[in-house]
């Protein structure tokens, strides 16, 4: 059986260099997704005999650290998608260029990967995957059995427990609710690097229409990004640990039709007076 | 490392590496307390990624790594618990290590493999009650029996991983009368008769490690536990302190990185005189000079364990790193106090607890007036850098 | 690729209305599709079209009424036994064909789980696009829909738009708009769409019943109290709950509080939590990341305690106090038990 993981590579926190519409993310010192470190780690314990995984990543040259640490961490094979015609892409035009690149891995027949990224967030790419692909999707999915072709998973949808059945080939998302800890081996490490086996695809090895990919494909635009708007004049105190706080705060509420005194006192009994 | 290019930048085999032992160390050592951290399941999570056998060749189930990632991952997990970085240099630089450069076959497969899977945990028997810095007068000794077995005689102090650890290095005496020469080192297990353990000691810091002495009364220890040559005990112990001493340094390292992230937060949040503290220009002075000493020594381990990595002489650059980074550690985890004040001084804070850490790197695995004497001995020699 | 519709360069002018997805299991909880369907009408009004309510289930024609009462000019409802339980394979072919037919400009889903994956699927079908999480929606000079979300780990807001292709496809996060009130007078067209469910159902999903949860009261609470990492400790939040008992007040949370065991998830504010806006809320120890800060603009009046005089919270409170939250908090326990 060939299993396909795909990750994003994601900046680490406190990196974030600045908040531009496309961040250079080249410059930036990048981790595995951790939702989807949660899918290397299920397709890790589904695999039985000779079943393949493969890691699967669109990104800049940079990816190649994340991609060998999959290797790192069990993956048999690992492929890099980069070219600069890929730039600027949406979530749509991702997932356009991640279908190609299952296609011409051929005959895959499971795809796992995060539900979202901690980055952008959108939770796009899993379902527009399995669009692409016309692979049945189950997502959300906190556990996965197989058992022949047939998958089975449970999960967990706006507070609705879900058994979700189908026949492979099929594409599964990983809850974000529960991140998962995955290490690599230090040994696995060390081979990975070592052989530094990560293949590279540009735009031309997965025969992708150009007019599918990049800003072409991409339907949305990201106008601008906002620092979001001070709407508030916020009146600041520097508590001296003396009542004095108390009783400006309690002040400044009466101020603002807010007295929180009276409220308290009426329900406990007293009758309400003034500061 | 070759080429003429000089890249004091950390590869990114490197940075995963760092962010391996980043992460392991934060998400599993328990930093609620000092003591008891060291477990049994902390110890499986750390086996079964690789972390006993750092550098050791796949064939004997290590990671294959470097020097550098070995320093790297010492730091990282001294940086949240000291004890346990402690644990795992020790285990890998002084008592794996020597089995590796000087064991036979036999030696490799019965101890060194169980040690490198984690499954035993190693040891290094130098120091006893009134052998520290004068190594050479061990008193521990062994006669041999006829059947060829040694029967040795002594008692050990101040043994890391001790009450933990079941396979030992074990330096004595062997031609009790030349000194120097007669020393050998013995692998000796914890099961033998004649061999018991002290308490736990009540150290000052590095409280995680369960270090303890070690006695041996008419201990039996079979003849193919003798560890190199008869009378090449000081030259394995020599060699096994070079590269336990990069892991020290590195050790320092993490300590003192600990208490400088500590310090900026503390500092940004304290307010004092309506603002906070690292708008002070004594606090910021401070935080630079804690910043400058910790690239510094970071730059020295890596330097030390480069040029090993290259197969060049590296016992001055290791003596350096230590003797520096212990140092910088201690002034760094004093700067750190001082930036919390009293709370610094609180033992339910947590800040001094880094103080009482790194004085002890100052102290063992040669302490830092050996290290000078080896230093200054190297530049008597020959001034000029190894590589120059 | 035939199956996939291009966007054609030109914008296509025929698309027309704004639909809101009904979300109708998620009902009691959200009641997103009514806060939708309000902010709907005051998009509408501003590019001249109708909004339509799209009921897809099985005996589901009672949520006509409330729809209808809650600001929908138009009810699609399409009923069959097939669409009894939630399914995002039939549901999104059932809406690929709607779409197809009657051209909507605008189509908005709640933020529930279950809408952030139906969309994106549509959008990939239709080649169309669309944002998730928006806690803002304006439509700008061009007629275009400008879909508002956050970004980079919170600390942003994204305006994103998709310019040519239709429809414009967003997914809205619970909470940030309010429901118009019930108005027994409001009348709408009820369409009833007979549909052919002659769709390939590869999913089959099983329903083993929902988790039971104790609602707090958080969306509804007129005061409430928030504590965050700053003041995670026991102690901490054993005071936070005297005083949010004085106070009559709701007891909410961040995420690292939930991560100690110290709240149940319910009292989660934030992207994946609650989104409250109540008349006064105090925050205690809460650095203030957009991911939650999103959550709260509807409050009336911050009040907001923390050490740190740089947190971002600072910009998000009418009332900032730099200080120990700890300490504070005992000091206004003492004031209001005097």
């Amino acid at each position: 059986m060939k299993i396909v993981v795909c990750l994003k590579q994601v900046p680490r926190e406190s990196a974030a260099s600045g908040w531009s519409i496309h961040p250079n993310r080249e410059r930036v010192s990048g981790i595995i997704n951790p939702y989807d470190r949660r899918a290397i780690k299920g397709a890790l314990d589904i695999r039985k005999g000779d079943d393949e995984i493969i890691a699967l990543s669109m990104g800049p040259p940079n990816t190649r650290e994340s991609l060998l640490e999959t290797l790192a961490m069990g993956v048999d094979r690992a492929i890099l998608l980069s070219d600069p015609r890929f730039a600027e892409a949406d979530t749509l035009a991702t997932s356009y260029a991640l279908s190609c690149a299952i296609g011409k891995i051929g005959d895959v027949d499971l795809v796992l990967c995060g539900s979202r990224t901690v980055d952008s967030e959108t939770g796009h790419v899993g379902p527009q995957l399995a669009e692409f692909l016309e692979f049945p999707l189950l997502s959300y999915v906190n556990h996965l059995t197989l058992d022949g072709r047939t998958i089975v998973a449970e999960r967990v949808c706006d507070r609705y427990r879900e058994l979700l059945t189908a026949q492979l080939p099929a594409l599964a998302t990983y809850s974000h609710r529960h991140p998962v800890r995955a290490y690599a081996t230090l040994a696995g490490l060390r081979k990975a690097f070592d052989e530094d086996a990560v293949t590279i695809w540009d735009a031309n090895d997965i025969s992708a229409e150009m007019s599918l990919i990049g800003k072409a494909g991409s339907p949305t635009l990201v106008k601008r990004i906002l620092t979001p708007e001070k709407q508030r004049t916020v009146t600041m105190i520097h508590d001296k640990r003396t009542d004095e706080t108390i009783t400006m705060l309690l002040k400044l509420l009466r101020e603002r039709n807010i007295l929180l005194l009276d409220k308290v006192r009426a329900r406990r009994g007293f009758e309400g007076f003034d500061l | 490392m070759t080429g003429d290019i000089v890249n004091l930048t950390y590869s990114a085999k490197h940075k995963k590496i760092r962010e391996l032992a980043r992460d392991f160390a934060e998400a599993e050592i328990p930093t609620d307390r000092e003591d008891e951290i060291i477990t049994e399941s902390l110890i499986g999570k750390l086996a079964a990624l690789n972390f006993f056998g750092i550098q050791f060749p796949p064939e004997y189930g290590g990671a294959g790594l470097d020097t550098v990632s070995y320093a790297i991952c010492i730091e990282e997990l001294s940086r949240i618990s000291p004890s346990v970085g402690l644990m795992v240099s020790v285990h890998n630089s002084v008592a794996a290590y020597p089995m590796y450069a000087f064991g036979t076959d036999f030696q490799k497969r019965e101890f060194l493999v169980p040690l490198i899977a984690g499954r035993r945990i190693g040891s290094f028997c130098l120091t006893e009650p009134n052998a520290g810095s004068d190594a050479m007068n061990i008193e521990t000794y062994a006669n041999v029996d006829k059947a060829g077995n040694y029967i040795v005689n002594g008692q050990k102090a101040f043994v890391t991983n001790g009450a933990i650890a079941d396979i030992f290095l074990l330096f004595l005496k062997t031609d009790p009368d030349e000194s120097g020469k007669g020393m050998s080192v013995l692998i000796a297990e914890s099961g033998i008769e004649g061999f018991s353990r002290g308490e736990v000691e009540d150290l000052c810091g590095m409280r995680g490690n369960p270090v303890c002495s070690l006695s041996f009364t008419d201990a039996v220890i079979p003849p193919h536990c003798l560890l190199g040559r008869k009378g090449e005990g000081f030259a394995i112990a020599m060699a096994a302190l070079d590269v336990g001493r990069i892991g020290i340094a590195a050790q320092a390292v993490g300590i003192a990185q600990a208490a400088l992230e500590a310090s900026v937060k503390y500092a940004r949040e304290r307010i004092q005189f309506g603002k906070p503290l690292a708008s002070q220009q004594m606090i910021q002075s401070h935080i630079a000079e804690m910043g400058v000493d910790i690239e510094a020594a970071r730059m020295l381990v890596f330097r030390a364990a480069s040029l090993r990595d290259s197969g060049m002489p590296f016992t001055r650059y290791s003596s350096m790193a230590k003797c520096f980074a212990s140092r910088i550690a201690m002034e760094a985890t004093t700067r750190a106090i001082q930036i919390h004040g009293a709370y610094g001084y609180s033992r339910s804070y947590g800040i001094e607890r880094f103080f009482r850490d790194a004085k002890i790197t100052e102290i063992y695995e040669g302490a830092n007036e050996i290290q000078k004497i080896i230093i200054a001995r190297s530049l008597l020699e020959r001034v000029e850098s190894v590589d120059l | 690729m035939t199956r996939f519709e291009r966007g054609g360069v030109l914008k296509d002018l025929t698309y027309n209305g704004i639909w809101i997805f009904g979300d109708h299991r998620n009902y009691f909880q959200d009641r997103v599709t009514l806060q939708l369907i309000n902010r709907a009408r005051e998009l509408a009004a501003t590019i001249n079209t109708y909004v339509g309510a799209i009921l897809i289930g099985d005996a589901v024609d009672e949520y006509v009424l409330e729809y209808t009462a809650h600001g929908a000019d138009r009810i699609f409802l399409i009923e069959h036994p097939r669409l009894k339980q939630y399914s995002s394979e039939l549901y999104a072919a059932v809406l690929v064909d709607l779409i197809r037919h009657y051209k909507p400009e605008i189509l908005l889903f709640s933020g529930s789980d279950f809408g952030r994956e139906i969309a994106p699927r549509l959008a990939a079908r239709l080649h169309a696009g669309t944002s998730s999480d928006c806690i803002s929606l304006r439509i700008d000079e061009d007629g275009n829909l400008i879909q508002i979300s956050p970004a980079y780990h919170g600390n942003a807001l994204a305006e994103i738009v998709t310019p040519e292709a239709r429809p414009q496809i967003a997914t809205v996060r619970p909470g940030v708009f309010d429901e118009q009130k019930h108005n027994y007078h409001a009348q709408a067209e009820l369409i009833r769409v007979e549909i052919d469910l002659d769709y390939e159902e590869r999913v089959a999903v099983r329903s083993l019943g929902r988790i039971e949860t104790y609602d707090t009261g958080l969306e509804h609470a007129d005061y409430v109290v928030c504590v965050g990492r700053g003041f995670s400790t026991r102690d901490n939040v054993r005071k936070a709950r005297e005083l949010s008992s004085l106070m009559d007040a709701e007891l909410g949370s961040t995420r690292p509080v939930l991560e100690k065991g110290l709240l149940a998830d319910e009292s989660l504010i934030g992207q994946t939590g609650k989104t409250i806006s109540p008349q006064l809320l105090m925050i205690l120890g809460v650095s203030g990341a957009v991911q939650f800060t999103a959550s709260i603009t509807g409050s009336e009046c911050i009040v907001a305690v923390n050490q740190d005089p740089h947190a971002a919270i600072f910009k998000f409170c009418d009332i900032g106090i730099v200080g120990d939250a700890g300490s504070f908090v005992s000091r206004l326990l003492k004031q209001l038990k005097k």
